[in-house]
């Protein structure tokens, strides 16, 4: 408690402290201003610049503006003439579980708590937002004479005001009685024994009543500065001690609420402060005021870094009540019972009413509403929704989307995490239907400039949120939330007569580690577009990792994903047990791909599925378990080494965090191995297949992959695909704090561990976030297209104009997808090469197996088609090979256009209908090739 | 009665009305299905905690934005292929004319047109053929006077191309030429006399609309729940037609008899139905869907309505019309709500569910043939749908965004053109289209039934069986196996008979020569029972340790022995039985063996029964679960029947009872397997061999029980009637016990777990 409130006062005295910046007049000439962006207001102050950018603040607001030199256009954190304030947004909940939102404009800056320091390039403002003091925490109730005139009266200069406060206050003390004093009875207390051989001196003498109801008042007042006394008969005579001899102000009672105010006003003008005020309580044994335990301490770093403005909160400075007491009393329901350290300071001193409670701050937004347009101006907000996706502004919206908001978590949902029970079963087809959002970025485009945004660290706790502008919402805005400390929830106890207990909220221990950061990268009229959004971010990659073209080859590649096993329930004489089918042995490979090269098919890149004991769900993967039913080991080998002596790329496939089935000696302990969900149990989830799965704890994938590894090379194996590592990424809510896996830490884990394979194999990875993609060979699944939200207006191959030419990829197997036309036009409007998913047996042995989802995978029904579509891929496609993509757009409705590197154009049409573009015709379905003409 | 079970476990009660199909099915007693179900809720009971640590599924792939599904023979949820992929969603404010305002229906014309009733905006949008906007009719003239719509709810278009719509708030059909022309105003129905149709009370608010070949025109009305109103094409009242047929209950007429007046009058309130939307099939008929789901609306919630109102929907699907599909215990629930239907070429249909926004479509026969859409924030998903309807197979359904118009992946190309080649009898050429649809989906049982079907009539029958087995076509395969049984015995007619033939020439002569006992008898072989009798000799002669084997030996000719005479037993009840409890001829042993064989052929009859009469979905049998069905009420049988005899003074302890009941079940036992053995050579009318042996095998073993029971307890015929009757009641109440028990029990464990997690969170 002490501790807390400490804190609370330094944060108090950095509030009073807060730069306070007159008469300061910014000269600076904006060079290069347009006049379509026109001119900075003035109350705009230059805190840094570079070559490329100028960052402006207002210290009165701390908005910001950031003035691009080259174009002269100027980006403000909040519009001009719109009600859109405030920059850092927060949500956290109180002790009873609501949640509840504040910001920096109306609960920081307009009570001047915050603190404006410069750093390099650039500025830090630590804002305290939540009102800290309340305005009766700055009225004194018994203060000295001395002290009073000191403070307050001779800071006072207006004549009136002076008189006006001083006549709202009385002068008294306790003085010695005279011999013969007779006090006047007052009743339910004991006067004589409380005064003892004082008596109370009074400015004005007061007699009879008057004077016992004066005493009563002076009592009562004394009595409410403490908690601990409910009545005034239980005032003693040893608390009252400070009163001897010392001339004391006490306010008057009964005073109209509108003089209060104006009371506190002019106290406050005087800088008579509640730190002041909790000296003289302390003087006079009565409860100091106490800050408020509901504020939060964030600090927000700005700088440039080249053509980029760097938004950072150094999470080590981030502040939130946790177990702090407090005299206010929150109720039982979720307060965390805990018993602390301060609470028995507390209990020892006798006080023990009250709480100790936390304060979870659950989200942080940065930059709510950087860039955003004004109401008549065109353009659009790119969010990373699968392949990509814009959303128009308001002036060129094209449905009736006002006032939606989206909210796209980066790399999908933490499966560790998870919502209430009930609403699961809601959410669950929903979910499973949305695109993940593989890229932690975002960008706007004005039309005159725009900016590319990346996520840079904290990037596993945020989600891109778009809001679309209408009643509710000011403007069309897009802007990154971080959830720091997720929630979940728990059951209380069921009733035995089945009624269910209510939820409270559970919340991860601690805040992330890692800081948030994210880096605006502005990009000028002309090259803004979704283009030259995905070209500013691929250099910023290859840069940042950096990224090496791919190699062409004679021929474009093919992948084939074979699945070797699956399980399947089978009574034998009755008695129920799981087996494994084999679906593709491995001499079945072998005559696959044989079958495939003879067709002319070279390049296979080969995914093998269900090589693992139990097939597709697999054991725990410490170590390579071969499944028997496929052939045995030494059929392994020699499928490995003749495959090397095809050509033909090799990449068993592997599932790493989700563990579907043990098997003794793999070293799985489920008491070690699982992960904790926020609801303090540990989770399992259920496959398509209806198999519950345990999600693994990451803390136990290092492990995991140096045994693989290590066991890997006895096989020859020179690849892997990973199913799940480039997808998933699930905390660890273990309730110790120093064993808490926080999401971000689970993704440097995994993405250490991709690392790490990637230094000894090849890599295909499925989907593929930005952390997996960087260390891929291929990447396979990706998503090619968005989830299709109706308050999104246009989806853009954007994920693949971004890595085009450094990685070679395929979106799902095509036989799972639709019509074979779309998926030809698709793969060339995206530079996708085929990609099949085959069984050597028919799929008619799927049906009644819990593997019914895989649908039409025999082989035999798609080789023709398979080959078929190889050639025309390759025809087209194989010059194509590392060429980036230059530009995409779209033509006309459902008629695009994809520009390659070297010039190549290729229009497709996906309308049942022809098109005619620059006077040629395409066909219905059908696509147009145009060489570059360099 | 616990060997009649085989043939309806797992079966939900109403479905044995419902099944054209399989002739196979044979009405059972109620009883023993109940009794099934108590068994059956016991076991689920300790599985609901288990139950309740699944959680959600991973996130797939997404694709398309809904999940696309079947549900196959067993009523289980299956992948399927996406049959239907949204293309566009046309809202108010892409086509121009500010946004819509709850729209609430949607109309095409003969010639493409598409008519949307935009209700809060009180106008109708129409589309040209190509989905852009042609214009909105806001007003029009009446009389001269300009008039408007107030909410209006339906549209239909009749032969002509006039336009009826439902004029909600102004009680009234307005009809409109297509340039949006008054032809005529139908006003509140009036019968022929002149009398309003509708009561006093009731405010005319035509909902939906739809007029027939001939113009007659048929009203869904708010507060109207008689049933559709139909009216001429001048516009006079014809009745109600749809309403439900009441076929009161014995009980329903007593109560009806004795109420008074006012009762009466409140108790008719209890047949009401609302239809929610309907449309015109291509025959002219009217289809039809109630509102409320299939469980609160207490009717089929989907009809096909004739001009007399009858219901004439084709219902020979195993699985009932009413979209989503839930099990409930042992049947069929659902919580879709279906708020409108189209009906499409050859008689097909679609429907579309509110509660969670899907669009089932079914093929003539009442076949699921595919579901896509659902509620939700992206394309292809709704808020709150309202309406469908179709431009050749185009899908278009209204919610409160607009229309999304959803085009046919070739898969479902492919689904409409075999069903097509089969409506023009091409059925080759449908089989092989068939053929593809299923290289698509190979979870397909109606493709797999299609093909058969042909096969079938090409005389393929081995593909035939194997492809009705594949789609659980019971009676499919059982046409196609009595042919191919026909065919094989022809072939093999002459080979057949000549080794029969040899076979009762050996045996013959085997009996005549006695060749078997002689042979023995040279061999120098005995009898076991006179084995036993001298090695029981031996053994309570010799004072002295005898060796173990001997022991052993004994124990088993014993055993033997024992088992031998129950095939006595059985024909010889009345001494039997008594020689098995006085004569110590049945022994502890035995009857545990016996009662292994029960349990072996219960199981061995789930199990093997051939595939035409076997409805256990065998890869989901749980052995466990199985042996207990048995083995809990027969233990129950004999604990029961011995507190009960006891009670009244029987003779038998509870060994007699256990003997005496598990050599009761020895004709179980031996009729049944050869009987389930039989069935792989019986088609489906040939059931009745089946049931013939089954039923003896039961009454056989329930008459032993009966004169085992008086004889070990030496009870008199009523006595022992009265003692039954007990016991079966007793077994009812045990059973009773035992289901509370378990769930206080459940409740219990959830509590504690509760009580765990918050005392873990807490502290």
């Amino acid at each position: 408690m002490w501790r807390s409130l400490q804190l609370k006062n330094e944060a108090f005295s950095v509030g009073l402290a807060c730069v306070v910046v007159s008469g300061f007049v910014a000269c600076l000439v904006i060079t290069g201003a347009s006049a379509s962006s026109g001119s900075l207001p003035a109350r705009f102050q230059l805190v840094a610049e570079n070559q490329y950018l100028q960052l402006y603040l207002d210290y009165a607001s701390t908005e910001l503006a950031v003035v691009d030199r080259a174009g002269g256009k100027i980006w403000y954190s909040n519009p001009l003439n719109q009600k859109a304030t405030g920059q850092v947004f927060i949500e956290y909940f109180t002790p009873l579980d609501a949640l509840k939102r504040m910001n920096n404009h109306s609960d920081s800056v307009a009570y001047g708590q915050y603190e404006i320091t410069e750093i390099s390039n650039g500025i830090r403002i630590d804002y305290i937002i939540g009102l800290l003091w309340n305005d009766k925490d700055y009225l004194p109730t018994f203060i000295s004479e001395e002290r009073f005139n000191e403070l307050i009266l001779s800071r006072i200069e207006n004549e009136k005001d002076r008189a006006f406060i001083r006549n709202n206050y009385v002068l008294i003390s306790l003085e010695e009685a005279p011999e013969d004093y007779k006090e006047v009875s007052i009743s339910q207390i004991d006067v004589d024994a409380l005064f003892g051989p004082y008596f109370m001196k009074i400015e004005t003498e007061l007699t009879g009543r008057a004077r016992a109801d004066f005493i009563r008042h002076v009592l009562d007042k004394y009595r409410l500065e403490r908690t601990d006394i409910e009545s005034i008969s239980q005032v003693t005579p040893e608390l009252i001690k400070p009163f001897i001899n010392t001339p004391t102000m006490v306010i008057k009672p009964s005073i109209w609420p509108w003089d209060l105010e104006s009371m506190i006003k002019i106290i406050k003008s005087t800088g008579y402060n509640p730190v002041d005020k909790q000296y003289d309580c302390e003087m006079y044994n009565l409860d100091p005021p106490e800050p408020s335990v509901e504020v939060f301490t964030i600090p927000v770093e700005y700088r440039l870094d080249a053509d980029s403005l760097v938004v950072r909160v150094p999470m080590k400075d981030v502040k939130y009540s946790k177990n702090v007491y407090t005299r206010q009393s929150w109720g039982m329901r979720g307060v965390h019972w805990k018993v602390v350290e301060d609470e028995r300071l507390m209990k020892a001193f006798g006080r023990i009413e009250g709480d100790t409670v936390t304060f979870p701050l659950h989200t942080i937004s940065l930059l709510r509403f950087f860039g955003a347009p004004d109401a008549a101006q065109e353009g659009y907000i790119l969010i990373p929704d699968g392949s990509g996706a814009l959303v128009n502004f308001a002036a060129n919206r094209t449905r009736q989307t006002g006032d939606m908001n989206l909210q796209l978590p980066v790399y999908g949902q933490d499966l560790s995490s998870l919502g209430k029970q009930v609403e699961i079963d809601l959410e669950q087809e929903l979910q499973r239907h949305y695109e993940r959002a593989q890229l932690p970025v975002f960008g706007m485009n004005h039309g005159d400039g725009g900016f590319i945004a990346v996520i840079e660290e904290g990037d596993a706790l945020a989600s891109v949120v778009v809001e679309t502008s209408g009643t509710v919402n000011p403007v069309d805005t897009v802007y990154p939330k971080f959830e720091v400390i997720p929630v979940g929830t728990i059951q209380l106890a069921v009733s035995t007569r089945g009624g269910g207990g209510a939820y409270i909220n559970t919340y991860q221990e601690r805040l992330p580690e890692s800081d948030l950061q994210v880096r605006y990268m502005f990009l000028r009229s002309g090259e803004s577009d979704y283009s030259g959004m995905a070209r500013r971010l691929q250099q910023y990659l290859v840069d940042r990792y950096s990224l090496e073209k791919v190699d062409p080859q004679a021929k474009i590649p093919f992948y084939l994903d074979l699945i070797g096993g699956i399980h399947r329930q089978k009574p034998i004489l009755g008695v129920p047990r799981q087996v494994v089918e084999p679906l593709t042995t491995y001499d079945q490979v072998k005559s696959i791909v044989d079958e495939l090269q003879g067709k002319g098919v070279s390049n296979v890149v080969l995914r093998y599925t269900g090589w693992l004991e139990g097939g597709i769900e697999h054991v725990y993967p410490s170590k390579v378990f071969l499944e028997p039913a496929l052939g045995n080991q030494s059929s392994f080998l020699g499928l490995v080494n003749y495959l090397k002596d095809k050509g033909v790329e090799f990449y068993p496939v592997l599932t790493q965090t989700l563990v579907a089935k043990t098997r003794s000696g793999d070293g799985f302990d489920v008491d070690t191995h699982v992960a904790y969900s926020l609801n303090r149990t540990r989770v399992l989830r259920q496959l398509p297949s209806g198999t519950n799965a345990y999600v693994l704890s990451v803390s136990k994938l290092p492990e995991q992959v140096e045994g693989f590894l290590s066991d890997c090379s006895r096989y020859g194996i020179t690849g892997l695909a990973l199913r799940d590592l480039g997808i998933n990424i699930n905390s660890d809510f273990q309730t110790q704090v120093d064993r808490l896996i926080d999401r971000q830490q689970a993704r440097d884990i995994i993405a250490d561990a991709i690392a790490r394979m990637a230094r000894e194999k090849s890599l295909i990875i499925d989907g593929a976030n930005l952390y997996g993609l960087v260390h891929a060979d291929h990447i396979l699944n990706m998503p090619t297209s968005g989830s299709g939200f109706v308050i999104t207006d246009e989806e853009v191959p954007f994920y693949q104009m971004v890595i085009r030419g450094y990685v070679n990829y395929a979106g799902v197997p095509i036989n799972h997808g639709d019509d074979l036309k779309d998926v030809l036009l698709k793969s060339l409007e995206i530079g996708a090469y085929p990609y099949f998913m085959w069984s050597y047996q028919d799929s008619r042995v799927l049906k009644d197996t819990p593997f019914h989802y895989l649908l039409s995978i025999g082989y035999k029904t798609w080789l023709d088609t398979a080959v078929s579509l190889y050639e025309e891929l390759n025809r087209i496609l194989q010059p194509l090979q590392g060429q980036t993509i230059a530009n995409h757009r779209q033509l006309s409705e459902r008629v695009y256009e994809t520009t390659y590197e070297n010039g190549t154009r290729i229009i497709v049409n996906y309308r049942n209908e022809p098109v005619e573009i620059d006077g040629r015709l395409i066909d219905a379905k059908s696509y147009l090739v145009m060489e570059g003409e360099q | 009665m616990i060997a009649v079970m085989p043939l309806t476990a797992k079966q939900p009660l109403f479905n044995s009305a419902r099944c054209g199909k399989d002739a196979s099915r044979i009405a059972l007693p109620v009883w023993t299905h109940w009794f099934k179900v108590l068994v059956n809720s016991l076991a689920v009971c300790l599985l609901v905690t288990l139950l309740l640590t699944l959680l959600f599924a991973e996130p797939t792939r997404a694709g398309a934005p809904y999940d696309s599904y079947l549900y196959n023979f067993w009523g289980e949820r299956i992948s399927s292929v996406q049959a239907y992929l949204p293309s566009a969603l046309i809202e108010g404010r892409s086509l121009g004319i500010g946004p819509f305002d709850r729209p609430r229906d949607l109309a095409v014309a003969a010639d493409g047109r598409v008519y949307i009733v935009d209700s809060g905006n009180n106008r109708l949008v129409v589309l040209a053929p190509d989905l852009t906007l042609e214009k909105a009719i806001t007003t029009f003239l009446n009389n001269g006077v300009e008039d408007r719509f107030s909410n209006p709810m339906g549209i239909a278009i009749s032969q002509e191309g006039h336009l009826y719509v439902a004029d909600t708030e102004k009680s009234r059909i307005v009809v409109l030429d297509p340039d949006g022309r008054l032809i005529r105003i139908f006003g509140p129905p009036k019968t022929s006399s002149g009398e309003p149709a509708l009561p006093s009370d009731v405010v005319y608010r035509p909902r939906k609309v739809e007029v027939d070949f001939s113009g007659r025109v048929y009203v869904i009305a708010t507060n109207v729940y008689e049933g559709i109103l139909q009216l001429s094409p001048s516009g006079e009242f014809g009745g109600y037609i749809g309403a439900p047929r009441v076929t009161p209950s014995l009980a329903d007429v007593f109560w009806f008899r004795i109420a008074s007046e006012e009762q009466r009058s409140q108790l008719s309130l209890f047949l009401p139905i609302e239809y929610a939307n309907f449309d015109l099939s291509s025959r002219g008929l009217l289809y039809a869907v109630v509102r409320g789901t299939y469980a609160t609306a207490g009717e089929e919630t989907v009809k096909l309505l004739n001009p007399a109102g009858q219901d004439v929907m084709r219902r020979v699907s195993r699985l009932p019309i009413i979209g989503d599909i839930e099990f409930q215990g042992s049947s069929y629930t659902s919580l879709s709500s279906f708020v409108d239907i189209c009906g499409r070429q050859y008689d097909m249909f679609s429907v579309l569910d509110a509660t969670k926004g899907r669009v089932f479509t079914y093929d003539h026969n009442g076949d699921l043939l595919y579901v896509f859409g659902g509620l939700g924030d992206t394309l292809g998903r709704f808020r709150n749908p309202v309406a469908i309807d179709k431009i050749k197979n185009t899908l278009l359904v209204l919610d409160d965004r607009g229309v999304t118009v959803f085009e046919p992946t070739s898969y479902a190309k492919d689904i409409h053109t075999a069903l097509a080649l089969y409506h023009l009898g091409k059925y080759d050429q449908s089989a092989a289209v068939w053929q593809r649809v299923l290289d698509q989906n190979p979870n397909f049982e109606l493709a797999y039934s299609a093909i058969a079907t042909n096969a079938l009539r090409q005389e393929d029958y081995k593909l035939a069986l194997s492809y009705f087995r594949l789609g659980q076509h019971r009676a499919g395969y059982s046409d196609a196996f009595a042919r191919y049984r026909f065919e094989t015995t022809n072939k093999h007619f002459g080979r057949f008979m000549t080794a029969l033939l040899i076979l009762i020439l050996v045996s013959l002569v085997l009996t005549k020569l006695r060749l078997k006992e002689r042979i023995l008898r040279y061999l120098g072989w005995k009898s076991n029972a006179e084995v036993l009798q001298t090695l029981s000799l031996k053994l309570t002669n010799s004072s002295s340790a005898v060796p173990w084997r001997l022991r052993i030996e004994f124990a088993v000719r014993r055993l033997v022995e024992s088992l031998r005479y129950s095939l006595h037993v059985i024909f010889h009840p009345f001494d039997g039985f008594w020689d098995l409890k006085y004569e110590k001829r049945g022994t502890l042993a035995s009857a545990n063996v016996l009662l292994c064989l029960i349990v072996l052929t219960f199981l061995f009859m789930r199990q093997y029964t051939a595939f035409i009469f076997n409805y256990v979905n065998i890869s989901k049998l749980n052995v466990y679960r199985e042996a207990s069905s048995v083995l809990v009420p027969f233990l129950l049988w004999v604990v029961i029947n011995w507190a009960f005899t006891t009670l009244m003074e029987g003779k038998g302890t509870l060994q007699d009872i256990y003997i005496m009941s598990a050599y009761a079940f020895v004709p179980f036992v031996l009729l049944n397997i050869p009987a389930t053995l039989l069935s792989h050579v019986l088609t489906a009318p040939e059931v009745g061999i089946l049931m013939i042996i089954r039923t003896i095998s039961i009454v056989w073993s329930v008459s032993l029980l009966i004169i085992g029971t008086m004889i070990i307890h030496e009870y008199t015929g009523l006595k022992t009637f009265v003692t039954t009757l007990l016991v079966i009641c007793g077994i009812a109440a045990s059973l009773f016990v035992g289901l509370l028990f378990t769930s206080i029990i459940d409740h219990l464990i959830r509590f504690v777990v509760s009580i765990y997690t918050e005392i873990s969170y807490r502290v």
